[in-house]
């Protein structure tokens, strides 16, 4: 079987349309990141050097965490460290 | 930059987006993914960029000598003077403390106590990687298996590809070039393997390698007069479990960045603790090394060609090299000389049970041969385990320390516990899973609507930062 200028533009439009799913996939991780992984932002953002451009986005990580523990998704991630340290402190019978 | 961070995410996420933006213009990607890969290289330390450039440049220059040159005397020179360079930066960078050390210690046994110059040479990160990889391009150019780059930003993009540049795969001229020349493309079964293999990767080294490292192995091996011969056996175990996660954790999420980004790479582990003898164990275990090394050391030596008395000193020869690869210290040529002695004498077996030194393993079904089996599989990996020590211990003494507590038959569980237990144990019975199970994973998934592909991909990262414990830990073959 040969390539026609017709199969390159499928593998093209294939691509163009796998490489958009994954851009998807990345943002929703991200946001799914900022909803319960709002503690580890405020943390991160600790670690940034200290300045006059990162202040703000201390101000806005900690805003942020605020809010999502408002809305309950911090709590939840907080249950599930505070399982795995559960599991983790189990001895030997 | 670590894998396992917010910042190579970011630096991924606009990387991906604009190198498939230029997909179009071959040249343009192609420059971009090199300014990345310098990038991501320079995070660590901007000024051993140069030395990335300069081992590039001497590769390059080398292939097109070696191609180019009409006689074979000249196209030899061109080859053992890149050799040569390469071994020489490898070299000094990575055993030249050690040398110097060693000279003064052997200096003060003779009673001729001298001050050495002292010199604090940081190592650069990969150099072991990246220069294994330029020997081999100017190997295969000169053996006429791959044609030299006449791009050289192919070359050079070659040596510094940043997924496998600073702990491998160690990928084949061969193999790579050749994709570069190709339109790259990402269809939905590629996104679904390279997506289930960072993950993968992620669970490995964040979980696995992470909670044994900082629960049980790191305190254990600090001290291990402190601790029961049982809790020493069980922290060997997790040695070799996080040594396995930590690297193959790395290697597999290098594999799916590529492949996100259009290429292809090998496998570079495949469920080594299986393995039923130490020679199948080489072929499971940080396969492009041991690929190199056969193909570049091994059989340059005689291979198995001369004889059983120079073939067994080939074996060991090229593990003990092997074990100098991984650092300038006596306990990683201990390491080696294990893995060279016990493949040797593997083989000296092998010949005289059965006279073929290549023959399979004996197969069939019933009691007997799965108890073999598994009476082999466990002798295999206690030897892996016995040498992971020596690559283990900082020292020596540390080391026989250690050998010595574990022969004490003292039987407490502190330290060790159902939590850690069960991560190793998990970890070996996934030995036993079949090989493509990623692969048929992907290839189960890649029909799946993207809505859902996206919740299952956030929901497993999260839940893997969720589950692991705080904190990034390095790499355990950075420091190679």
């Amino acid at each position: 079987m040969t390539d026609t200028p017709n199969s390159g533009q499928a593998d093209r439009d294939t691509t163009s349309s796998n490489v958009r799913a994954a851009i998807i996939i990345f943002l929703t991780a991200t946001a799914s990141f900022a909803l319960f992984g709002s503690a580890d932002i405020v943390s991160m953002s600790y670690d940034l050097p200290e300045n006059a451009w990162t202040l703000p986005l201390v101000t806005a990580a900690e805003r942020w965490h605020a809010a999502m523990e408002a809305l309950g998704t911090a709590a939840m991630a907080q249950g599930i460290r505070d399982a795995i340290a559960g599991l983790r402190a189990i001895g030997w019978p | 930059m670590l894998f396992p961070t917010a910042d190579f995410a970011l630096f991924f996420f606009i990387v991906f987006c604009a190198s498939w933006a230029a997909v179009a213009r071959p040249d343009a990607r192609k420059l971009a993914l090199l300014v990345a890969s310098y990038f991501f290289y320079g995070y660590w330390d901007w000024r051993f960029m140069a030395l990335l450039a300069v081992s590039s440049a001497i590769n390059y220059t080398a292939g097109r000598a070696i191609a180019a040159w009409p006689g074979p005397r000249a196209r030899k020179a061109a080859l053992i003077t890149a050799i040569g360079l390469n071994l020489a930066i490898l070299g000094f960078f990575k055993y030249f403390g050690f040398f110097l050390e060693s000279l003064g210690d052997i200096m003060v046994m003779a009673g001729l106590e001298r001050d050495l110059p002292l010199l604090q040479i940081v190592l650069p990160v990969g150099i072991s990687f990246f220069t294994f990889q330029g020997i081999s391009y100017v190997v295969d150019v000169y053996r006429g298996e791959v044609g030299a780059a006449k791009s050289p930003l192919n070359l050079f993009l070659y040596i510094s590809f940043f997924p496998q540049l600073v702990a491998g795969p160690i990928v084949r001229a061969a193999w790579f070039l050749p994709q570069l020349d190709e339109t790259p493309e990402l269809t939905r079964r590629a996104l679904c393997f390279g997506l289930c293999l960072i993950l993968l990767g992620l669970f490995k080294k964040m979980v696995i390698a992470n909670y044994l490292a900082t629960e049980l192995v790191d305190g254990v091996f600090i001290d291990p007069g402190g601790y029961s011969s049982l809790e020493l056996l069980i922290a060997i175990y997790g040695y070799a479990v996080q040594i396995y996660c930590d690297f193959s954790g790395y290697s597999d999420i290098a594999i799916g960045v590529a492949a996100l980004l259009g290429y292809r790479f090998h496998r570079n582990f495949d469920r080594p603790y299986r393995a039923r003898s130490l020679q199948e164990f080489w072929r499971r275990w940080h396969i492009s090394l041991s690929q190199w090394l056969r193909d570049y050391l091994y059989k340059p030596l005689g291979g198995s060609k001369y004889g059983r008395i120079a073939t067994y000193r080939n074996l060991a020869i090229t593990l003990l090299l092997g074990g100098v690869w991984h650092g300038a210290a006596w306990t990683f040529i201990v390491w080696g000389a294990i893995h060279g002695t016990a493949l040797a004498v593997e083989r000296a077996l092998r010949e005289w049970r059965s006279g073929d030194a290549a023959g399979p393993h004996t197969t069939g079904r019933g009691a007997w041969p799965l108890a073999r089996a598994a009476g082999q599989v466990l002798l295999t990996f206690h030897i892996v385990c016995l040498a992971w020590i020596f690559f283990r211990a900082e020292d020596f003494a540390g080391a026989f320390v250690y050998l010595r507590q574990l022969g004490r038959f003292s039987g407490d569980l502190v330290v060790v516990t159902p939590f850690l237990a069960a991560l190793i144990g998990i970890t070996l019975l996934a030995q036993f899973v079949p090989s493509n199970s990623v692969e048929r994973l992907a290839r189960q998934i890649e029909g799946v609507p993207i809505a859902f592909l996206a919740a299952g991909f956030a929901v497993a990262l999260l839940a893997i930062d969720l589950v692991a414990p705080e904190g990034t830990a390095p790499f355990i073959y950075f420091q190679f």
